[in-house]
């Protein structure tokens, strides 16, 4: 045998070469994600270890994160329309409260052509339902949902294991100015809750994607799903 | 109530995400489902953090883990969506009649500094739940309570599934190395093409 024992198998196993440890980028993930979590359990953000910090320093906390937020505040909301940071909250509702109650899906089909007519007699568009399956985002169903005071269509799609539903309605065109309309370009946010969202404006209908995959993969799926529709 | 502070679960369940990720990884071979189970199961744990009262935080954050990749990816993995790992390489079977000789203990089976990607497929090539209890004893060092705990099974199979994972293994080992350099010295019960060759294919 012109084997070199360096070293058993039992010991090769357990000297750490095989351990496979976390990628930075996960581990920032992780922990910006469980600090969204722990923000939306406490929904104040000054927890006891803070006040007992002494009540100068708060006062000066505060001050400086009252203005960086103030700041901040006036830099998002006047950017895309006052309007659409409403939208995109009833969204982000919406697509929590469907998730929570085990998918509300009305129409279960990965077939377009099924999920299309579905949505005929229920609200007053045909929005148009298109099936990227080959760029990896299958189609998995539909459902009605409600926004902006009017029943939407929503396409609900599937990337691996993360769902993203697609919220598709008509431009409302006396209340949007043309300068505050969403643009043609996917735009991406980012909400409070992690979820990632992105909109657009295509053939008179604005569109809605929103998902707990990260923004790469909405990205990805916006410009698969205008890619489909522009046909 | 602290308990949901960020930094209480922060300080006890973070130090542990290499751990959770190493298991995520060696249970779905892949690295993107790794870091989707890893996230996951972080977000499982987080809720479920106010029942949690044990002094055992890895074991429970890796039983999380667990059962989030066996209860939602395996299902999907079984759609031949991504990855393509074949967990029906079923070492199982045939070999029993080529364990039968001296070298099917790890603590006697030698293998080379630069061997350490030879060992990896090897184990890699386990059945999951073989592979599972290796990664568990052997890679994270648990106590046979806590593999139990983790894997979901009981103590005494523990014990018996270990012993039969590192005859595996080793053999798995033996046959990535014999297929390189000399012919491996064997009971030969002629065995299937399949597994031999695709061991071999190094």
């Amino acid at each position: 045998m012109e084997t070199k024992s360096n070293s058993s198998l039992a010991e090769k196993l357990r000297d750490g070469s095989l351990y496979e440890r976390a990628p930075e980028s996960l581990r920032v993930q992780v922990h910006a994600r469980m600090k969204a979590e722990a923000a939306r359990k406490n929904p104040s953000p000054w927890n006891w270890s803070w006040r007992m910090a002494g009540l100068p320093f708060i006062g000066g906390g505060m001050a400086g994160i009252g203005l960086c937020s103030l700041v901040f505040m006036t830099l998002l909301w006047t950017q895309p329309p006052p309007r659409g940071a409403d939208v995109q909250q009833e969204i982000v509702s919406s697509h929590v409260r469907a998730l929570m109650s085990a998918r509300t899906m009305d129409v279960l089909s990965s077939d377009q052509h099924t999920v299309k007519p579905w949505f005929n007699g229920r609200i007053d568009y045909a929005p148009p339902v298109v099936d990227p399956q080959a760029q990896g985002f299958p189609l998995v169903g539909g459902r009605l949902d409600y926004v902006d005071h009017r029943p939407v269509a929503v396409m609900i799609y599937r990337y691996l294991k993360h769902p993203i539903d697609l919220y598709v309605f008509p431009e409302d065109h006396g209340k949007n100015d043309v300068k505050s309309a969403p643009s043609s370009t996917p735009l991406i946010t980012q909400s409070d809750d992690g979820y990632s969202l992105v909109q657009w404006r295509q053939d008179g209908m604005v569109y809605w994607a929103i998902s707990d995959a990260s923004p790469v993969y909405i990205k990805r799926f916006a410009e698969a799903i205008k890619a489909g529709t522009r046909q | 109530m602290a308990k949901h502070s960020p930094n209480r679960f922060d300080a006890v369940m973070l130090p542990h995400l290499d751990a959770a990720y190493n298991l995520a990884r060696w249970l779905s071979g892949s690295p993107t489902d790794a870091d989707d189970v890893v996230q996951e199961a972080f977000l499982r744990a987080f809720r479920y953090f106010d029942g949690y009262e044990g002094d055992n935080p890895r074991a429970w954050l890796l039983a999380i883990v667990r059962n989030t990749w066996f209860t939602e990816w395996r299902r999907q993995h079984n759609r031949a969506d991504a990855t393509p790992y074949d967990d029906s390489l079923n070492v199982d079977d045939q070999l029993p009649g080529w364990a039968d000789e001296s070298g099917d203990d790890p603590e006697k089976l030698a293998v080379r500094q630069d061997e350490t990607e030879l060992v990896h497929r090897a184990l890699a090539t386990l059945p999951v739940e073989y592979r599972e209890v290796i990664v568990l004893r052997e890679l994270e060092d648990m106590s046979y309570r806590d593999v139990a705990a983790v894997a979901g099974i009981p103590l005494g199979t523990v014990m018996s599934r270990l012993s039969r994972a590192r005859r595996l293994l080793c053999t798995a080992v033996r046959a990535a190395q014999g297929g390189s350099e000399q012919q491996a010295i064997r009971l030969v019960k002629t065995p299937p093409a399949g597994p031999e060759e695709s061991k071999r294919g190094n």
